[in-house]
């Protein structure tokens, strides 16, 4: 989230809510749960708190959540190995759009440099992936890191329609000279999941307060597990036993 | 026969908490078969079918509804839900079926004339033929769409025990395919990762070779 409010990506969010935020009883009033709801809808809160994370998390953890929770949608596999080096997290970098492309400057939300690797991730949360929108980051991100497309992996994050997701990624890689980009899908859900996974049981407890907070947004905005089959126990139990005697039912004689 | 208000009070206690814990039961079982869902999709899959198969449709609005010949388990149709998934292979047709039987004392249980299965006289539920149990059914057929209730029934009538054994070549009217089926016990779904290595994984390692 620090990443949002660096970049100004808040002041978007924010700007329509000017009505007091609280009641009078200190509980969030409309105007309060308006704009929560407004931050909870944000993709752009949504990346930089995930991702801002596994930027500061170490390399290793954050390769292993990222494998964790990717998907191969077309190209080759998610490397088991992380890349020699450290990672390189660049939030919404803005950079001109390749000359066949035109029309505005491209600003993936996430480039991430590691080794002779980057990523790109374009992220959605409540809006859908687009294939023109991938194909101008890629060939954008190409041409300013002036690596080999096959040395470029992209990631939908978010946004997934899983009919769509094959046909977005095969028609990023029938563009001209997008043919060896790998795509990955990362649901935000199992990015939330693999947060929890690939988290090794002891860290450092810093870390894993800013894991928790990232997890917690990610709760908070939907994406989470809470209602898997393996939590019915835990439900039921909070439904809790009938009692074996009970008080007797008020006005009944 | 009368009882009394403390009784009647002990009573409503539980059917509150049994609501409360189907719903809980039911939420759950939304997660899981959109999770089925997204997986067989995404494979090349196409949803085609969802319903209960043990009960009937809710009456229109405006029908009373409550009359006594009426099955009590129409009003709960998430006991048994099922849905199927259809998509075009090289060799003909691939069609997933999958089953959610919260109960399989139901299919044992004593009738109550024109109300099917009495609730009152169900084996216990630790008995060993009450059971959770998710069945997925796993064809293909050749050519495609077949008057698909006709060929199924004539493809499991008596035999379909033996999909869990073996997959079973099957002939019909013409039609001719493949018939497995596989039965995920639900007590073992402890964790997402057991979603998918014991349904997920296991349905899309049937499912995919036979779209490539």
């Amino acid at each position: 989230m620090i990443e949002a409010w660096k970049r100004h990506k808040l002041e978007r969010v924010l700007a329509p809510h000017t009505a007091a935020e609280g009641g009078s009883d200190g509980a969030p009033g409309v105007a309060g749960r308006a704009r929560r709801a407004a931050l909870l809808r944000s993709e752009d809160l949504l990346t930089s708190t995930a991702l801002g994370a596994l930027a500061v998390a170490p390399a290793a953890l954050s390769w292993a959540v990222l494998q964790h929770g990717a998907e191969p949608l077309a190209g080759a596999a998610w490397p088991d190995e992380a890349p020699a080096g450290a990672p390189d997290w660049e939030f919404w970098p803005r950079m001109p759009p390749d000359p066949r492309d035109g029309g505005e400057w491209v600003e993936p939300d996430v480039v991430l440099r590691w080794g002779e690797r980057v990523i790109v991730f374009e992220a959605k949360h409540h809006g859908a992936q687009r294939a023109g929108q991938w194909i101008r980051q890629c060939r954008a991100v190409l041409a300013r890191e002036g690596v080999a497309a096959a040395r470029l992996a992209f990631v939908s994050l978010g946004g997934t329609q899983p009919a769509a997701d094959h046909a977005l990624a095969a028609a990023l890689r029938a563009a001209e000279d997008l043919g060896d980009v790998s795509v990955h899908r990362l649901e935000w859900r199992r990015l939330n999941r693999a947060l929890s996974t690939a988290r090794p049981a002891a860290l450092d407890p810093g870390l894993a307060r800013l894991l928790d907070d990232a997890q917690a947004f990610l709760d908070a905005a939907g994406h989470h597990d809470r209602r898997g089959l393996w939590t019915l126990p835990a439900a039921v139990r909070a439904i809790g036993a009938a009692p074996a005697t009970l008080p007797r039912a008020e006005g009944v004689q | 026969m009368t009882t009394s208000p403390d009784d009647m009070h002990h009573a409503l206690a539980e059917v509150r908490r049994a609501a409360r814990v189907l719903a809980a039961w039911q939420q759950r079982v939304n997660e899981v078969y959109f999770e089925t869902h997204r997986a067989l999709e995404d494979a090349g899959l196409a949803h085609r079918w969802s319903g209960s198969n043990r009960t009937a449709p809710l009456p229109k609005p405006s029908q009373v509804p409550y009359a006594p010949h009426r099955w009590p388990w129409d009003l709960l149709p998430g006991l048994y839900l099922a849905s199927e998934w259809v998509g075009a292979g090289p060799a003909g047709q691939v069609r997933v079926y999958m089953a959610l039987d919260t109960d399989t004392a139901f299919a044992v249980a004593p009738q109550q004339p024109g109300q099917g299965p009495d609730p009152e006289r169900f084996p216990g539920v630790d008995d060993p033929v009450s059971r959770t149990e998710l069945w997925l059914g796993l064809y293909t057929v050749t050519p495609a769409d077949p008057p698909w209730a006709e060929v199924r029934g004539s493809v499991l009538a008596d035999r379909w025990r033996e999909g869990l054994e073996r997959e079973l070549a099957w002939e019909h009217a013409g039609w001719r395919g493949t018939y497995a089926c596989r039965c995920v016990p639900v007590q073992a779904l402890v964790s997402a990762e057991a979603v998918q290595a014991r349904l997920v994984g296991p349905l899309l390692s049937w499912v995919q070779p036979r779209l490539a």
